[in-house]
Formats: structure tokens, C-alpha cells, sequence
């Protein structure tokens, strides 16, 4: 294989946007429940 | 009093703390414990003394946060009393008097407390159903938290009789239940108290707490649109749930009650609204991980197919180098091919077939053998591997190894071709091999097979020369030739025609079948033609004596080199015939294109000390001059060193040496 191709480069964006995707829905799983916690704290103290 | 005089060297009673149908209650001091308690005289005519147990008993065995703990029970002739632990604070009843307004945050999160509480007396074994719940029932702790009391009317669940009950909280089964029991009269049978009599009593309680007014009576059927208006619509939902007349409506248990207060804050807009917002961000990584694995498959089978076809050109390229001769590239692009999918068989095949159309069936054999065979990431079993066992097979044949060609073929027809020319020469290799019989089995198998006409007078003919009878071959190979239309195979029947009269001894007889093939075969198949007429006309000069010959010799070698079919030998033999004709000046210049197409070589040196000497020898004593010749000589000999590593191995070079030595010797250098 000889310099950069359109499977190459479809495949390292895959692989870049499976990485992001992953990244985000664990940030997602540590931030969200956070999110809810806080809301539900604040909404109980009204 | 009296009763309680009993006990006061261990309780002092501080004061009355209220009265009602269950009995006199009292706040008292324990004086061994320094701790302040409630002593409660039962009235004898509320309940028998089972009865007062009973509620002792129950209330013994519990221990939660949000119950009293029951520390003793005291009988005397005067009466029965529980001692149990102090409940400060206010029942919701004594605010709901106070005038206080409950909000609903606060409905939400005593309600939930209740509920606890009443989860844990349902889970005990057995279930024990509280039956009394009502503001006057729930003390507020200065913590803040509630503290269910009075079980003077408990009730385990199972047990059909009803202690009491408190109109606006009692729910209507155990309404009936009372009254039945009462008024003497049966217990209707599909009437029973269970946890979900306890749900109903909360939500008629926390009615109450949230709108200041307690319902009449057990058959009112709550006002939820009025109640909304004090808590809110998911409050008001839940409270309307547990005051439900059908005990199958209302929530199933106090734990399914908790849930239900517990997630009144969720269904709040801001976080039903937050909710939405964090399942849409989710569902668009979702989609967006699904959109980037699609994309990363498909760049895969693009890397996939981009490679495929990388390949496929590799390959292509490497059969139409082998079509122009131009071996080198050929073997270039087998490299990059067969590093770029090693698994792949197709361009070990080209490379293989390459080396097998050069001739150097060696080296195809052990190509074939090292490089395909001992290859673990081949898979050997596929149908290409009877072509690649083929051109073993016939490179074997071609170097007379016939049993070791006999052998391969077998793994050819193993292999299950197809190809009824391999057949063919698969019988033409056992007729080689001395195996007759199973010869012209095999070559009426490819007939079977449907071998050509051409083709069978071809394997006859090889059949009868191996066979010693050079006469019906020659029949045969006529044959052939007269009806073939291919090229290859009319070349293939010339040159063996010529290898028969080689061998009868006829070298006229070759030369003129040959000179038959130099007209009949196309020029693309005639450098083999062209070099065994060259090499005949060179031995029937050399033994004739006859220039025409020698001449027709050096035209073939031109040609050859005119085709760019010439090698370092093609241009050192012609070199040799212009020497051998005396043409010296041709000979130099031709041993010149030696240097020039295949550079520092020690033959072409030794080509031209042998030109030189030739040169010199034409000329008389006196103008003699072997100087050039010694340089030549020298070179030559310095080459030879460098270049052989066996440095005696060339004859010529031997006699080249002997030469110089005798013009030294002859004084004709200094």
C-alpha cells in the first residue's frame, strides 16, 4: 500500500469517531447522573 | 393514680400527657435509667388483656427509626401499662391545630418516612398492618423526622378481627370490618385487611396535612383536582392513588407507595426536561458510534480492496513482464505482491512460471519447493497449486529428472486438474521414465479428457522418442506440426525433431528442420530456434570447414541480438566466429558492446587478449607489439580473481595464461 488512501482515511476517521463517541457517552455515564443528582437536590430544597 | 404507685421507686410521673379511648397517657422519669419514658394505661374495657399483649408484643419485637422503642410491659391488679421510649416533638395533629401549612416538599418527604416505617412493620412475619394511622398517630421529632406511634389497634395480617377504627382515615374495608364486628353481624367474605388498608390511611393523612380537611368519611371520594391545588398534580396523583375504594387500584405495597413519593421530584419539568436533553445527547453518540463503526467497516473493506487490486495490477504486471522478457521487473513486482498479501498463491505462481520461462528450472524447482511448499501462509490445497506442481513438474522433465517429474505430476492429478495438456505430458514424462503402459494410459486419459489432435501426435511423437524408436516420433512430430495452429507447440516439435537428428547424428538434417522452424514459427517464439541453428552452423563450420556455415552463424547471432534476445554468451560466441573468420576489427568491436551492455566482466578482457594476440600474429616480427595484450591479459586476470571464486575453473582463462606466459618467455615484453 503506497501513501494515503480513501479506505485509509475512512478507516482512521472511523476508528478516530469510535474513540470520540466512546470517550463521550463515558463522560456522558460519569457527568449525567451528576447532572440529575443535582437538579433532584435542587428541586427536593425549593 | 393508684396503679401507678406501684411503680414509683422506679418511675416518676411528670405529667399526664393526654387521654383517649385507648387508655391514659403519661410522661414519666425512669429513675434507674435517668431517662425520660411514656407509660401508658390501657383501659380495661378497650381490650382484653390478649389483646394489650399483643401490641406489646409487637411493638417489643420492632426497631426501626422511624417506631418508639418499647421498653416494658407492666401488669397489676389495677390495670396493664407499656413503658416505652419518650417521642418529643408535636404529632402532625397538634400543628394541623397550630394552623401550619405542610408543603408539599414536606408531604413528600414524611410521607416517605410513613411509608418506610410501614414497609418494615409489612415485612414482618408475620406482616403486621398498623390500622391506626392518622395525624394524632405521627409525632414530629425536633430532628424533623416523624415517629409512628400508637398500635393500639395493630393488627396482624391474618387475623380477621378489628381492634377500632378512626372515621376520615380508616379505609372503607376496614370500615365494614368494624362494623360487622361491632354490630355482631359476619364479615362480608371478599373483605380483608392487608398492607394496602395502611396505604389508604396515608394518603388520607397526608390529605388532610396538605389541605387542612380530612375527609368525612371512608365512602367520600377524594377531590384531587382540590388537592392539586395545594401540592401539585404529581403529589396530588399519588395521594389520589392511595385513596383509591378499590384496594386493588391503590398502590400494592408501602415500599411501591415510597417509590412513588420518591420520584415526585423527577417528574418535575426541569428534570423530565434535563432528562430528555441527556437521552437526546446519548441517542446522537449512539448514532454518531454506529455512523463511525459503519464508516471504519467500510474503510476496512476499502483498505481491503484497495489492496485486492494493488495486488491484482502487481500481478498483471508481472505477467506482462514476463511476456517482454524483462525478468527483472517481473521479479520486482512479485516482491511487492507477494509482501503486500503473502497469503496469496497468484504471484508465487507468476514468479515461478518467470524462472520456469527462463529456463532456470533449478531454481523453479526450488522455488517451487522452499518458497510455495514450505510456505505456511499458502494455503497448498487450492486448485492454482496443480499449476504451480506442473511447472515443477516439467522443469523436472526439462533436466531429465523424470521419476522426480513423474512424482510431481502425480501431485498435479492429486490436485484434480482439469487440463487435459498436463495429461499429456504427465504420459509423455512416464514414457520417459521407462513406464510404457502406464504411459498410454495417462495419454488416453487426456484424450478422454479431450486433448487436441495436435497435442496427441505431440505426446506420440515424445512417447516414441523415449522409447528409442526415433522414426515414429519424427512421424508423429510431423503430424504435429502439419495440423497444429499453435505456436508453442510447433517450436516444441521442431526443436525435439532437432534433438532426434542431434542424436541420430545427422547435424545437417538438424540444421535443415531447424532452418524449416526459423521460417514457420513466429518471430516471438523463435530465440531457441535461432540459438540451436547458430550453435549447429558453429559445429559444422568447426567440422566442415565450410565458411557458409560460420557465415550463417553470425547472421543468426545478429539477429538474435537485433531481437534483444542476446546475452553475454550470444555476443562472446559471435565475437569468437568474427575471429574465427579473421575479422578482427568486427570482433572488437562486438567484444566492445560486451563492455558496453554488461560491464567489467573478465571474459571480455580475455575476449580482447585473445583479439590482440590474433591481431598481433597477423603482423610481421619486427612490428609486433604485445603491450596492449599484456594489459588486457592483466586485467583479465584481476577480474578473474574477483569475480570467480574457484579461480581454475575456466579453461580458456588456463589458456589464456599459458599464452601470456609464452610471449613473455618469448621476450616479447619487458
Amino acid at each position: 500500500m503506497t501513501g494515503i488512501t480513501p479506505g485509509l482515511i475512512m478507516t482512521a476517521a472511523g476508528a478516530a469517531g469510535i474513540a470520540g463517541c466512546l470517550i463521550g457517552l463515558l463522560v456522558t455515564a460519569v457527568v449525567f447522573p451528576k447532572q440529575r443528582k443535582k437538579l433532584l437536590r435542587a428541586i427536593e430544597t425549593e | 393514680m393508684s396503679g401507678l404507685d406501684n411503680f414509683s421507686d422506679t418511675y416518676e410521673i411528670i405529667e399526664k400527657l393526654g387521654e383517649g379511648a385507648g387508655g391514659i397517657v403519661y410522661k414519666a422519669y425512669h429513675k434507674r435509667l435517668r431517662q425520660e419514658v411514656v407509660i401508658k394505661q390501657h383501659r380495661k374495657s378497650m381490650s382484653s388483656l390478649e389483646g394489650r399483649r399483643r401490641e406489646t408484643d409487637i411493638l417489643k419485637n420492632l426497631n426501626h427509626t422511624y417506631l418508639p422503642q418499647v421498653h416494658d410491659f407492666l401488669e397489676t391488679d389495677d390495670g396493664v401499662y407499656t413503658v416505652m421510649s419518650y417521642v418529643p416533638g408535636k404529632s402532625f395533629a397538634q400543628l394541623l391545630a397550630e394552623g401550619y401549612s405542610f408543603a408539599p416538599k414536606e408531604l413528600i418527604r414524611w410521607g416517605m418516612q410513613i411509608c418506610s416505617a410501614l414497609n418494615y412493620l409489612h415485612s414482618q412475619e408475620p406482616p403486621v398492618i398498623h390500622c391506626d394511622i392518622k395525624p394524632s398517630n405521627i409525632m414530629l421529632t425536633p430532628k424533623g423526622d416523624i415517629c409512628l406511634i400508637d398500635f393500639n389497634i395493630s393488627f396482624y395480617l391474618g387475623d380477621r378481627a378489628v381492634l377500632g377504627y378512626t372515621n376520615g382515615y380508616t379505609s372503607p374495608e376496614q370500615y365494614i370490618m368494624a362494623l360487622s364486628s361491632e354490630s355482631g353481624q359476619n364479615i362480608p367474605g371478599d373483605v380483608r385487611i392487608d398492607e394496602r388498608t395502611d396505604i389508604y390511611s396515608v394518603g388520607a393523612t397526608l390529605y388532610h396535612l396538605a389541605t387542612g380537611q380530612r375527609l368525612s368519611g371512608c365512602r367520600e371520594k377524594a377531590d384531587i383536582k382540590y388537592l392539586t391545588g395545594f401540592t401539585g398534580d404529581s403529589l396530588a396523583q399519588v395521594i389520589g392513588k392511595a385513596l383509591k375504594i378499590d384496594p386493588g387500584q391503590r398502590f400494592q405495597s408501602a415500599y411501591e407507595m415510597f417509590r412513588a413519593l420518591e420520584n415526585i421530584p423527577k417528574k418535575d419539568r426541569r428534570y423530565v426536561r434535563l432528562l430528555h436533553r441527556q437521552t437526546a445527547v446519548r441517542a446522537v453518540l449512539v448514532a454518531l458510534l454506529a455512523g463511525f463503526i459503519v464508516l471504519c467497516g467500510y474503510g476496512v473493506s476499502e483498505i481491503k480492496r484497495e489492496k485486492m487490486k494493488e495486488y491484482n495490477d502487481l500481478v498483471a504486471e508481472q505477467i506482462s513482464y514476463i511476456e517482454e522478457g524483462n525478468f527483472e521487473a517481473q521479479e520486482e513486482a512479485y516482491r511487492k505482491a507477494s509482501e503486500l498479501i503473502p497469503s496469496s498463491l497468484e504471484s508465487y505462481y507468476q514468479n515461478a512460471y518467470a524462472l520456469y520461462r527462463q529456463e532456470k528450472y533449478e531454481e523453479c524447482i526450488s522455488f517451487v519447493d522452499y518458497d510455495i511448499c514450505r510456505n505456511e501462509k499458502l494455503d497448498l490445497l487450492q486448485a492454482r497449486m496443480a499449476d504451480v506442481y506442473y511447472l515443477k513438474a516439467d522443469s523436472c522433465f526439462r533436466l531429465e529428472r523424470y521419476e522426480e517429474s513423474a512424482d510431481t505430476y502425480e501431485e498435479v492429478m492429486r490436485m484434480g486438474t482439469q487440463h487435459a495438456e498436463y495429461y499429456r505430458d504427465y504420459a509423455i514424462t512416464l514414457a520417459y521414465n521407462s513406464e510404457e503402459e502406464e504411459a498410454q494410459k495417462v495419454l488416453q486419459e487426456a484424450i478422454d479428457r479431450g486433448l487436441k489432435e495436435d497435442s496427441v501426435y505431440y505426446a506420440k511423437g515424445e512417447i516414441e522418442k523415449a522409447l528409442l524408436r526415433p522414426d515414429a516420433a519424427l512421424q508423429e512430430f510431423i503430424q504435429c506440426i502439419a495440423v497444429t495452429d499453435d505456436d508453442e507447440m510447433k517450436t516444441r516439435a521442431y526443436l525435439t525433431m532437432g534433438d532426434i537428428y542431434e542424436e541420430k547424428g545427422s547435424n545437417t538434417s538438424k540444421r535443415d528442420i531447424l532452418l524449416e522452424a526459423r521460417e514457420n514459427v513466429p518471430a516471438e517464439e523463435q530465440i531457441q530456434v535461432l540459438e540451436r541453428l547458430a550453435a549447429v552452423d558453429i559445429e559444422l563450420s568447426d567440422s566442415t570447414g565450410r565458411q557458409e556455415y560460420r557465415e550463417e552463424a553470425i547472421e543468426v547471432l545478429n539477429q538474435i541480438i537485433s531481437q534483444g534476445w542476446d546475452t553475454f554468451d550470444t555476443l562472446d560466441t559471435l565475437a569468437i566466429q568474427y575471429e574465427k573468420q579473421g575479422d578482427i576489427e568486427k570482433a572488437r568491436q562486438t567484444a566492445d558492446q560486451m563492455l558496453e551492455s554488461y560491464g567489467e566482466d573478465y571474459r571480455t578482457y580475455m575476449r580482447y587478449a585473445f583479439l590482440e594476440i590474433d591481431a598481433q600474429e597477423l603482423k610481421s616480427n619486427t612490428q609486433r607489439d604485445y603491450t596492449q595484450f599484456a594489459q588486457y591479459y592483466e586485467k583479465a586476470a584481476r577480474l578473474y580473481e574477483e569475480q570467480v571464486k574457484d579461480n581454475n575453473s575456466d579453461a580458456q582463462m588456463q589458456l589464456l595464461e599459458d599464452v601470456y606466459g609464452q610471449v613473455r618467455e618469448g621476450g616479447w615484453l619487458e
